[in-house]
């Protein structure tokens, strides 16, 4: 009786673990066809898994629906193919304050975000400007769920290395604001 | 501490060894393809080592880089021992189907583009490399890929070179021919089954044998009609090739011919092989290690011609370059004095059929002993600006584009394409061994039996056989190697 009790007990903490660790599910990604992004000029795939993470912001304007999302993506896409003769819109992903995550270049495309950790980082950035005030908490909830997510699927290091781009390159990105959130995050480390 | 040092020693060459074993050796074998419901897969092999696998897939439109395909999918576990994707499209018959695939093996990554796969034979059977059977099971179709690009210098670096259906580095071997084996490769290499074309430069001869492939070289060996068909009859015969026939711009003077009076039947039988099906370029260097022929009135082809004939099909409109070009007379002069046979080496352009201008796009080097008397490397580099020859790793000669300003070589057409016009398209490979012609011995070569605009002239030549048939001793051409690089 005892015995089986405890199995029981056993049982349901193996369930409640279980049910947590599934927990780690992949936010809602709309891809890159889908927001009416072009395709890649030319693809470099990475070596897996990444080990760094690169936070930015887009120091643009802000969206929480997905046709004003969906354009500033575009003109994001456009500006880094035509302007700056990136091979597609530099970034891995891109999030929204709608607190949904759009695919730039993916898992595993090297992107052009953060020179020197373009081909073993996955770039991230959050839509808008975040110098002085915060994303979305959806936003920043869909960041959470994508990391933990890349690291599930084996696209991401189990022990990959979170940083801003202002910590690796000459830039304020992604603002002082975000950059004072992202030092919570379980991965951020303060030397790169 | 001597201890230590040995085992500092050995572990450096145990690593030296993992990391050669991890990194270095793997090669992206060919990419499977087979229909499969609605869709298609695409897979390769599992091996000990890939972690992960991706593949672009177009339709009907080659890679101009390693660019995002119409179709793009990652996979990163294998399944059943191979690394497959799928996708959901239902394909044409005519479709042809492009893919590159890239592959992370251990920590390195390595990418191949695959030769284009023919979801179905392409009628006429001119370009069909892979062929499928129309059965109920589906169908395995495999390509052949060319090199990946080399791993330890995965900088490629832009080439000029532009190669159909994908694309290359600077400096890369685009395509290797050791004439291995026993016979031609048939997917590099297609006989051509047909007389020659242009009434102006016609050569005497039909091309209609098989080359010799044998210990890592092509011989190609002309031969008098006589020798192979006794009861042919050059002045009475009839001739039709028939389906054999490859000709592709008018089969009425390529594929028949009624002998009468002055119209012979061709002389000589002799073997022409190309790459138009297979391969084709613009702008590289080409290679060629071989032993012209020897012997009156033959010459060998080591050609680049025209792939589409953009500029026009008839007088070279649409151009022809030659890699190595010899009268393979063992002695030739012309009335002037001037030494034209078989030691006088030429490289150049042919864009008109005339006799008379024939050298006009050519430069050469002469010397003591005639070019068939050993094996020669012969090359040419062929870039936007210039032609530019080599025999044995020396420079002698190149020729400026400018050809549609060329008072010798103005055609109107020409205007349209850049400097190079119109040696600025695509071209194939071309080998073989010719004869006589209209347009390759001008009219003021001494000894000459026939005079070029002659409408007697095949059977001119043909009379005079007693006295050329003996100096051919060694009328073969044979070829140790073709390659061609990116530049």
């Amino acid at each position: 009786m005892r015995n089986s009790i405890l199995l029981l007990v056993f049982s349901l903490i193996f369930c409640v673990i279980h049910t947590f660790a599934g927990k780690t599910e992949c936010p809602r990604i709309k891809l890159k066809r889908q927001w009416g992004g072009k395709p890649a000029k030319a693809l470099t795939y990475q070596v897996r898994p990444i080990r760094y993470v690169i936070i930015h912001h887009t120091v643009s304007g802000e969206c929480s629906d997905f046709l004003r999302c969906a354009s500033i993506l575009q003109n994001t896409q456009t500006y880094h193919m035509n302007d700056l003769d990136y091979n597609d819109i530099g970034f891995n992903f891109l999030i929204g304050n709608d607190g949904i995550v759009y695919e730039g270049t993916g898992w595993g495309v090297r992107g052009a975000h953060t020179y020197g950790y373009n081909m073993n980082g996955t770039g991230i950035a959050f839509i808008g400007n975040y110098s002085e005030k915060l994303p979305s908490r959806s936003a920043l909830t869909a960041a959470k769920k994508l990391l933990a997510c890349g690291v599930k699927e084996g696209e991401l290091d189990r022990n990959y290395i979170l940083l801003a781009g202002s910590q690796v390159s000459s830039t304020q990105s992604p603002g002082l604001i975000l950059y004072n959130e992202i030092q919570d995050w379980d991965h951020w480390s303060l030397v790169p | 501490m001597k201890m230590r040092l040995w085992l500092w020693c050995i572990s450096f060459v145990f690593l030296c060894c993992c990391g050669i074993q991890n990194g270095f050796a793997y090669k992206i074998p060919p990419v499977e393809m087979e229909l499969k419901g609605e869709g298609f897969i695409v897979s390769i092999p599992h091996e000990a080592g890939i972690e992960n696998v991706a593949f672009n897939v177009n339709r009907n439109r080659p890679f101009k880089a390693f660019e995002q395909g119409e179709f793009s999918g990652r996979v990163s576990t294998e399944t059943n021992n191979r690394w497959i994707v799928e996708i959901k499209r239902r394909l044409r018959e005519d479709d042809t189907i492009y893919i590159w695939t890239d592959v992370q093996f251990n920590k390195n990554r390595f990418r191949s583009m695959s030769s284009p796969i023919m979801v179905s034979e392409v009628p006429s059977g001119v370009i069909a490399i892979n062929e499928i059977v129309h059965d109920k099971k589906p169908v395995v179709i495999t390509t052949e890929t060319p090199p990946a690009i080399d791993p330890r210098n995965d900088i490629c670096e832009p080439t000029l070179t532009i190669i159909r259906n994908r694309n290359a580095c600077r400096g890369e071997l685009i395509f290797e021919e050791n004439f291995n084996g026993n016979e031609l490769n048939a997917t590099r290499w297609r006989y051509e089954v047909r007389m020659p074309l242009d009434i102006a430069d016609a050569e005497f001869v039909l091309y209609d044998t098989n080359a010799e492939v044998t210990n890592g070289m092509l011989k190609i060996e002309p031969r008098i009609w006589g020798n192979d068909n006794p009861d042919a009859d050059i002045r009475r015969g009839n001739l039709n090739l028939g389906v054999r026939c490859t000709a592709y711009q008018n089969s009425d003077i390529e594929c028949r011919r009624q002998a009468f009076g002055r119209v012979v039947l061709p002389p000589i039988l002799t073997a022409r092989i190309n790459t138009k099906h297979a391969f084709s370029f613009k702008y590289g260097r080409v290679e060629v290690r071989a032993k012209l022929p020897q012997g009156d009135w033959l010459f060998p082809l080591l050609l680049l011609e025209p792939l589409a004939n953009l500029y026009g099909q008839q007088a070279y409109a649409s151009g022809q370059m030659r890699i190595a070009f010899i009268r393979s007379n063992l002695n030739l002069q012309t009335s002037g004095g001037i030494e034209m046979g078989g030691r006088v080496l030429y490289g150049g352009a042919v864009l008109r059929p005339e006799a008379s201008y024939r050298n006009t796009f050519m430069v050469n080097t002469t010397r003591d002993a005639h070019f068939g008397e050993t094996f020669h490397i012969y090359s040419l580099t062929w870039d936007d600006q210039r032609l530019s020859f080599e025999v044995d790793g020396q420079k002698y000669g190149s020729i400026d584009g400018g050809f549609a300003q060329h008072e010798m070589g103005h055609n109107y057409a020409w205007t349209n394409g850049n400097h190079m016009a119109p040696l600025d398209q695509e071209f194939f490979i071309t080998l073989g061994v010719a004869a006589g012609g209209h347009g390759d011995f001008s009219d003021d070569c001494l000894s000459k039996p026939w005079a070029n605009t002659s409408p007697k002239a095949a059977l001119n030549f043909w009379r005079d056989r007693g006295n050329w048939k003996s100096t051919w001793t060694n009328p073969s051409l044979m070829v140790d190697y073709v390659r061609v690089y990116a530049i």
